[in-house]
This record gives structure tokens, C-alpha cells and sequence, in this order.
């Protein structure tokens, strides 16, 4: 087994790595830790509009990304460790346990309780300290996980909260879960992440490992990667599967007069591509001609309502909520 | 030559799999080994790479589509 112990706290470049390393390293197995600085991280295949809170996490500072494993939303900072295995694969079609029971064996040796719950979560006691995804791809899986060690689970309620709308789509749904922090369960209180990593290294593989690092090539093609793929709202946002968006709001005219404001949007590839907007029971042709063709995100909309007419009757704020 | 494209069998214990993605749209051209779609169950994303070089002529299909194993869903024109 190598051991890459990314340096990194950047998301982009460590799925970026996590993608490159799956793709070119095909010799051996690796093992790659790494973890990130305050992010969301979608799987492969969801609908981020479905997931994020859009006005939220385009006001805050927090990073995106799509990650190129299946599953669910998750929330990532400094405190929570990451994990990818990366080996080859006979069949078409992974299992979790191959991964998972090594995992929670070498917990159980730093003596925290953990076991595996449903198909590729492991937790302590009902609640989930690690959930995990895979990619298959010419014989070689990726398996990824994360580890709760003490991170801070409270910004991710905000960030996630789901809009008031209605999204009908067929895609992947990220299921909630009860979740708690490993560091909690530990008899050292003190231990750090780091510290934490290194026991997790030893009692993983008591036989040894072999520590290696990423060369200047490397590190540029991951470069590249980032730049191209992973840092562009083209694959964060734009491979969403397509939906379709329903909201009826009231809000008050500067004469504090209520209005009846009815969206309906189809969204495709992250565009609007149909858009129906009904205020009052009246189709409002301006705003239905200015938002289709455009992104589909708070900034985008809000500027484009601001030079519509009904700006001036409705504040831009409250009439840029109806269509999130 | 037209090619029926079937939901793959990927392991003895699939019965049916989730169509997460088409990597290519109609009337793309596709090249034998290129990923042509992709299947997502249980958390785990699944490239399929085409056996077939040529046109992709229709999909029966369409993302988040659960589909049995050796349905077609598609067909590729390989003239």
C-alpha cells in the first residue's frame, strides 16, 4: 500500500488528485488522506439546486464542488478526515466491506466503538461517523470516505436548507442522517487530527506502508485539472440532471398592496431553459424573456430582475426569493 | 450496422441499476472504449465504456431512469 498525504486543504485540488490519482496510478494500491477547508461536496450525479441553499452559500465564502464518487451532500472542514482507497477490482461492481471492515476494525483497535450501519456508513452507537461512495472504471475502484474527527456540523444546517419551492427530478437524493464527532469518543480528549491519522496509519497497517509524495508533473497535471474541471460552474453546477422548479409567494408592492407571484421554471444543464412567471394571474412576458437562456442561481437572477419593470413596484430581494 | 445497447448485468446479483448519466447525446459520434453512459446504485457510479464505434441513433432512456439488466437502451449505427 502507498500512502499520499495531501498537504492541500483546498477541495478543488484534492478531488482534482483524487481523479487524477485513480486515473494514471495504476501499479499498485493507494491510500490518499487529505482534508478540506469549509465545503460542500456534492456526488456525482445530484441535482446542487435540490441540495444547497442557493442565496445562502452564493453570500457566504464556502466552496462547492462535485466530487467524482456516487452518493449524497456532505459537509467538509479542517476537523473531518478524508479517505481514499484506490485498487484494482475483478468485477463490474464494488462492495463496501472490502473497505469498510479494515476501517472499523483498526477504530475499534484505537478503541472507539464503531460498526457498520446500512450499506456504507459506519457509525457509533445510531449515529454516523463516516459515510462512503465509489467510482468503477476499467477494473480500478475508488473508494471514498469520510471521518467526523471534530468538525463543526452546525454551518452545514444553514447552507443546506432547502428551498421553499417545489423540484421535481430524477436525481440522486442525499438522505439525512444523525451524526456525531469521533474526537467525542475518544479517551484522549486532547488528540489532535493529526495525531489521530498517524494511530489510524499504524493500526490500518501493522505490517508497514510505504509514505510517498506527488512529483512537479503531477502537481501540474492536477493544476490543469482543477482549472479546467473541477474549479468551473460548467461541472459544479451545469451537470446537474434537468428539473423543474414551482413556487407561489406573496409579496408587498411599495403601496403595501399583497401580489400574487407564480414561477414555474425548467432547468437544464443548469439553464432556464422554460420559464413561466404569473403575477397576479397575468403572464409577465419581461421577466419570462430575461431570465430564459440564463444561469439558474441567486447573482444571476437578481441581476437580471433589477432592470425589469416590476423592480420599481416590488423590492428586488423579496421578488428574486420567488425563484429560489 | 445497427447495434442494440442493453442496461449491463454488473455483477451475478444486479437485477437493475439506476442510468445516472449519458456521456453522449443523440447524434454524437462515440469511439469503441469512450465512457457512454454511467449507472449509479447504492453510492457507487459506474463508467460503462461503448463496445461499438459509430453514431448514437436513439435512447430509450433518460437519467435517474431505474432500468433492468439486458433491456436495450439504446442503438448506435456503426456504418
Amino acid at each position: 500500500m502507498k500512502v499520499i498525504d495531501s498537504t492541500s486543504t483546498d477541495v478543488y485540488f484534492n478531488l482534482a488528485m483524487e481523479e487524477y490519482l485513480f486515473k494514471n496510478f495504476m501499479d499498485t494500491d493507494y491510500l490518499i488522506l487529505w482534508k478540506n477547508h469549509d465545503s460542500i461536496v456534492l456526488g456525482k450525479h445530484q441535482n446542487i439546486f435540490e441540495e444547497i441553499n442557493l442565496l445562502a452559500v452564493e453570500k457566504s465564502e464556502i466552496q462547492v464542488a462535485r466530487r467524482n464518487t456516487g452518493g449524497g451532500t456532505v459537509f467538509h472542514d479542517e476537523q473531518n478526515l478524508n479517505y481514499s482507497f484506490i485498487t484494482s477490482q475483478d468485477e463490474g461492481f464494488s462492495n463496501y466491506d472490502q473497505f469498510l471492515t479494515p476501517m472499523i476494525s483498526a477504530l475499534n483497535k484505537m478503541g472507539i466503538p464503531a460498526a457498520k450501519r446500512r450499506n456504507s456508513d459506519i457509525a457509533i452507537g445510531e449515529q454516523k461517523i463516516s459515510g462512503s461512495a465509489q467510482t468503477i472504471k476499467k477494473g480500478r475502484v475508488l473508494h471514498h470516505g469520510t471521518l467526523l474527527y471534530d468538525s463543526d456540523l452546525s454551518l452545514l444546517k444553514k447552507l443546506l436548507k432547502p428551498t421553499e419551492g417545489k423540484i421535481t427530478s430524477k436525481s440522486v437524493k442525499s438522505v439525512r442522517s444523525d451524526v456525531t464527532n469521533i474526537k467525542k469518543h475518544l479517551g484522549d480528549l486532547s488528540l489532535s487530527l493529526d495525531d489521530f491519522k498517524e494511530q489510524l496509519l499504524k493500526n490500518l497497517f501493522p505490517d508497514g506502508f510505504e509514505r510517498i509524495s506527488l512529483n512537479d508533473a503531477d502537481i501540474a497535471a492536477i493544476g490543469v485539472l482543477v482549472a479546467e474541471k473541477y474549479s468551473q460552474w460548467e461541472w459544479n453546477y451545469g451537470l446537474s440532471p434537468k428539473f423543474h422548479f414551482e413556487k407561489k409567494s406573496q409579496v408587498s408592492d411599495k403601496d403595501r398592496q399583497s401580489k400574487k407571484v407564480a414561477v414555474k421554471l425548467e432547468i437544464s444543464k443548469g439553464i432556464i431553459t422554460g420559464c413561466q412567471v404569473m403575477v397576479d394571474g397575468l403572464a409577465n412576458a419581461e421577466i419570462q424573456e430575461a431570465l430564459t437562456g440564463g444561469r439558474y442561481g441567486y447573482q444571476e437572477i437578481l441581476k437580471k430582475l433589477s432592470s425589469t419593470g416590476l423592480v420599481g413596484n416590488i423590492e428586488l430581494d423579496a421578488l428574486t426569493a420567488c425563484f429560489l | 450496422m445497427k447495434k442494440n445497447i442493453q442496461m449491463p448485468k454488473l455483477s451475478e446479483q444486479m437485477e437493475s441499476g439506476v442510468l445516472a448519466s449519458w456521456n453522449k447525446e443523440v447524434g454524437e459520434m462515440v469511439e469503441k472504449g469512450e465512457v457512454l453512459f454511467e449507472i449509479e446504485t447504492e453510492k457507487v457510479v459506474s463508467e460503462v465504456e461503448s463496445m461499438e464505434s459509430g453514431v448514437l441513433e436513439a435512447v430509450f432512456f433518460e437519467a435517474g431512469d431505474e432500468i433492468k439488466t439486458e433491456e436495450i437502451i439504446a442503438v448506435i449505427n456503426c456504418d
